[in-house]
């Protein structure tokens, strides 16, 4: 509960110019981008499997968090 | 991008409207009351009645479905069944099914929201990504571009009709034909009242039953595998390697795109859509959208599954894939029906397109719809300009950075449209509280992602 409190108020967050959702949807480009490099990687070499990990567990990470919505306890309900 | 700085602006407040979109201004104000008291009395209504209710009222949707099952789509399922038999069919469903967390959304916008999402784009997160990204580059542009594809398509279809009748009538001259049934089409809509835009829909709605009925008239002469229809339709499968990722990533992307938002969304504010329409506007996804999508991409798959896919014939356009399919038919009257029914393809997915394009070409520059202005007139028949096709005429420069430019742009506006719907700004206490809501459209967003990254790395030589 007070976890979900946490990502609730850090996703409405002004953090730099943009909100925290905005920064998740970059993080989950980056962690897509390292998923696909990885597998590039291996169709090409036959190495790369921990760009897929590494990238499929960030992206994971990602839409999960960024699938809560926007709650009550939100800065600025 | 938004935060919390930069503030909501009343225009994009909650709770608009949706009567203001001038192309609903058109639509006398006792029929707007009569349909909200008729969708009244059909949410107190049993099932089987509210559905037939819905059936009725419902239009946007199948205005989608005519959007998207156009020649590019139906390429595809023409080749996936000619190369892989059945064992795509469990794509299409999931696809389609995936894009209707975003259609949602959109349905919320115009409904709950009653505000023009464009303008409010504009206003949150910039133009450069409401009327650049979304209206200019992924609607209008994509409008002119892909409507080669349609017209080229449809002329060769009646010119391949033509001789079934007795005589020849070929592509060189039929675009006149071609040209004229949809622009008359086009420009009816909006007009008269709101009778012009039920016109449309109308039109919509049959061309989609033609194309049913004449796929799956086909698809009973040719018979089908129901076994192996079955399990390609329930079975996850793809080629392996890259074919497979690339197959799986632009068939999950691509059946429901910033087009198909964009004109979802409008055109429900064009018919007046406010606050008591958004099951209407869920219904419409599922039945005027979901349902035609995936039955018409399935007959298609089946057809070619079943007769080109046996004999390992796979041609490389829907002509071709069209000519070679024709011996296979049997009876004269199964080949004219295959023709039929995929001419309704490119003349619907014209029309719908072209209005989609007049749409965002207004938003984009902050014009008010005036269906009976000019400006309209021109902004909806700019698409026409592909009556070049006829002559095989095609801008290949303007195709490579209209597609390049989307394959990096559609994401982002994906973005912009998640976080709207995550906006209290935008939609106050109509903003999504759904987990699983939220999660299919980041699956898309993501989706949307590989396809830039995926064009970016093949640029790169990476793929």
């Amino acid at each position: 509960m007070r976890a979900g409190g946490v990502l609730h108020r850090f996703l409405e967050r002004r953090i730099g110019p943009w909100s925290g959702r905005v920064w998740g949807l970059i993080v989950n480009l980056a962690g897509n981008a390292m998923a696909l490099w990885g597998v590039a990687s291996v169709m090409r070499t036959g190495d790369g499997w921990i760009w897929i990990v590494i990238g499929g567990v960030a992206t994971a990470i990602c839409i999960s968090a960024l699938a809560l919505p926007a709650g009550r306890g939100d800065p600025d309900a | 991008m938004s935060g919390p700085a930069d503030g909501g602006s009343q225009p994009g407040a909650p709770g608009g409207d949706p009567s203001s979109y001038p192309i609903a201004q058109r639509i006398p104000a006792e029929v707007l009351d009569a349909e909200a008291d008729r969708l009244a009395a059909l949410a107190r209504a049993p099932a089987h009645r509210r559905i037939g209710g819905y059936a009725r009222l419902a239009g946007p949707g199948f205005m989608g479905a005519a959007l998207t099952l156009g020649a590019g789509t139906l390429t595809s399922s023409m080749l996936s069944g000619a190369t892989f038999g059945y064992r795509t069919l469990w794509l299409i469903w999931l696809a389609c099914g995936l894009g209707l967390f975003m259609m949602a959304a959109m349905a919320r916008f115009t409904c709950k929201g009653g505000f023009r999402v464009i303008q409010v784009q504009n206003r949150r997160h910039s133009w450069l990504i409401g009327s650049l990204l979304t209206a200019l580059v992924g609607t209008a542009a994509v409008a002119v571009i892909f409507n080669f594809g349609q017209v080229a398509l449809g002329t060769h279809l009646i010119e391949s009709l033509a001789p079934f009748a007795g005589f020849s009538f070929p592509a060189e001259y039929n675009w006149v034909l071609y040209v004229g049934v949809t622009s008359w089409l086009i420009l009816s809509y909006g007009r008269r009242g709101g009778t012009g835009t039920r016109l449309v829909e109308a039109v919509m709605k049959g061309a989609i039953a033609l194309m049913i009925v004449a796929f799956g008239a086909v698809l009973v002469v040719v018979g089908v595998d129901w076994g192996a229809a079955a399990r390609g339709a329930f079975v996850p499968w793809l080629p392996g390697g890259g074919e497979g990722l690339d197959l799986f990533i632009a068939s999950s992307a691509a059946a429901v795109g910033v087009m198909d938002w964009v004109f979802f969304h409008y055109a429900g504010l064009g018919r007046g859509w406010g606050r008591n329409h958004e099951s209407l506007a869920r219904f419409d996804l599922f039945a005027g959208l979901f349902i035609p999508f995936v039955v018409v991409n399935f007959l298609v798959i089946g057809v070619f599954a079943a007769t080109l896919f046996p004999q390992g014939i796979t041609p490389e356009s829907a002509p071709e894939l069209a000519a070679a399919l024709m011996p296979l038919l049997g009876p004269t009257w199964s080949q004219v029906l295959f023709y039929v029914g995929f001419l309704a393809v490119p003349i619907t997915t014209t029309v719908a397109m072209s209005l989609a394009g007049a749409m965002a070409i207004h938003e984009a520059f902050g014009w008010e719809p005036d269906t009976a202005s000019w400006r309209w007139k021109l902004s909806a028949l700019l698409p026409q300009i592909a009556f070049l096709a006829a002559w095989n005429a095609r801008p290949v420069w303007l195709v490579i950075f209209i597609a390049a430019f989307l394959s990096l742009a559609n994401n982002v506006v994906g973005w912009s449209m998640y976080l709207l719907l995550n906006d209290r700004k935008v939609l106050g206490a109509d903003r999504s509280k759904s987990y699983l809501w939220n999660l299919g459209i980041l699956l898309q967003v993501t989706l949307l992602n590989a396809i830039a990254i995926t064009y970016v790395f093949n640029r790169l030589g990476w793929w």
